[in-house]
């Protein structure tokens, strides 16, 4: 049995542990906020986004664009695969990037060689790790993503896709779909479908109710979308039958302006997707480790306090046992 | 009296979102001027400077845009902008160094600095808002 002095120092230290995790926990607390925030704060804009795509999509058809169309024949595709930089977040690393490893190695049988764009530390590692050739790698940015990140990573695929060296960009993320759960997300960035412009609009709307407190910004949000629905509907169904916008310089011209910035829009929601899921999954986690932490100080204090009761009873044994030998 | 709703967004955040009576915005082929019940436009913008006047007499609110777009449909303007400064909350010599701070950090870019493009587009966001604080 353990002495009395080692159970303590065990006891202190899962202490210690106790104190570090719920710390972290508070910490991923504060910045769930601040990712939500960030989220609503980019609605607006996504949501404009959307509502002139689809106005601009829904008069001009018929027009050539190669993020519209589809590539094939280069069998390389470019995979972005966004995680943290830091651990301690439970399974939100591992299971973002086991779902790329296996995409990746079902890819490779099929003859099509993937490019990795790795955003956060630990997908660098990982994929170093596999031998795996990581193409562009963006670090110290998971908890605060940048337009000017994702701006870099669109320029990049944009350039390859219409380059025709490459047929699809996919995107692996994180998707927080509230404060607790995080749902890996797949998604394709290129070429750009139909289905997808709906998408964004959607993600948005949900990612909202990650916060109890963001509540109000939700409602005034999601009723924004509402709006923005039913005028992108009216405007599509107006502008069939008379084309009522002005473009300048030219609709086509417009169109291919907007399809680059809407492949960034995705990109950057996706990171901020992940930077709050990120949280969302550090909290989880260290809050299951500090329950862990309680439960083990309450088993080596009955430990310890079952060992001190032993000694002492030995003494006592001990002691009756030496006055019984003196009467004698 | 007739107004426009006028928001202005980037990708982080909503810049502006109120009634005014008018804007003009830098168009890829010149500015455009934006009253009520303007015929629908839908446009690109080149780097420059947005007015908006929310009240027929008031100094005009000036802002700096680095590009983007701009969509009017007779009662509301969406500007989606990529980068956007309300230029009432800039001093003109804090631009000025930032400026000289992203010039010289252009100079001191190596060739094939993955960020040259980036450190390009800071020196002539600042050149521009030097510019449009100048008058």
């Amino acid at each position: 049995m353990a002495s009395l002095k080692d159970i303590q120092k065990r006891i202190a230290s899962v202490q210690s542990i106790k104190q570090i995790t719920r710390t972290m926990e508070m910490v991923a607390t504060a910045k769930i906020r601040r990712a939500t925030d960030r989220i609503v704060a980019a609605t607006p804009y996504a949501l404009a986004m959307v509502e002139v795509l689809q106005s601009v999509a829904s008069r001009s058809t018929g027009f050539e664009n190669p993020l519209l169309a589809q590539n094939s024949g280069a069998n390389r595709m470019v995979v972005i695969v966004v995680v943290s930089d830091r651990g301690l977040a439970g399974g939100f690393n591992s299971n973002v990037l086991r779902t790329a490893d296996r995409f990746i190695t079902r890819m490779k049988a099929e003859g099509v060689t993937c490019d990795i764009i790795a955003c956060g530390r630990k997908a660098i590692g990982y994929f170093r790790y596999r031998k795996l050739p990581v193409t562009l790698a963006f670090l110290d940015l998971s908890s605060d993503p940048t337009f000017d990140e994702a701006r870099e990573i669109a320029a990049t695929v944009i350039e390859s896709y219409e380059g025709k060296k490459i047929d699809q960009v996919n995107i692996f993320y994180n998707h927080a779909k509230n404060v607790a759960e995080q749902v890996v997300t797949t998604e394709q960035i290129l070429p750009i479908t139909k289905v997808a412009y709906h998408e964004v609009g959607e993600g948005e709307s949900e990612a909202i109710h990650l916060d109890e407190s963001a509540k109000a910004a939700a409602a005034g949000a999601s009723e924004r979308l509402a709006q923005a629905r039913r005028r992108a509907e009216e405007i599509s169904s107006a502008g069939a039958q008379q084309g009522g916008f002005e473009y300048e310089p030219s609709d086509e011209a417009v169109l291919n302006e907007l399809l680059p910035a809407y492949v960034e829009t995705r990109i950057f929601h996706a990171l901020l997707d992940s930077a709050a899921g990120e949280q969302g999954a550090r909290r989880r986690a260290m809050k299951s480790a500090t329950d862990n932490a309680i439960e083990m100080v309450s088993t080596l204090k009955r430990v310890y306090n079952r060992a001190r009761q032993g000694a002492i009873t030995t003494e006592i044994t001990e002691i009756v046992g030496g006055a019984a030998a003196l009467e004698d | 009296m007739t107004t426009l709703i006028c928001d202005i967004v980037t990708p982080e955040r909503q810049v502006f979102a109120e009634e005014v009576v008018f804007v003009s915005v830098p168009g890829v082929e010149g500015d455009i001027g934006i009253l009520p019940r303007r015929a629908a436009v839908m446009s690109t913008l080149r780097p420059g400077e947005i007015r908006l006047r929310q009240t027929e007499d008031a100094e005009p609110l000036r802002f700096a845009v680095a590009g983007g777009y701009v969509e009017n449909d007779g009662s509301k303007v969406v500007v989606l902008a990529n980068r956007v400064a309300n230029l009432a909350d800039l001093a003109a010599d804090e631009v000025r160094e930032q400026r000289a701070e992203a010039a010289r950090k252009l100079e001191a870019a190596l060739d094939d600095d993955p960020h040259k493009a980036y450190l390009r587009s800071e020196l002539t966001w600042y050149t521009l808002l030097e510019s449009l604080l100048a008058h």
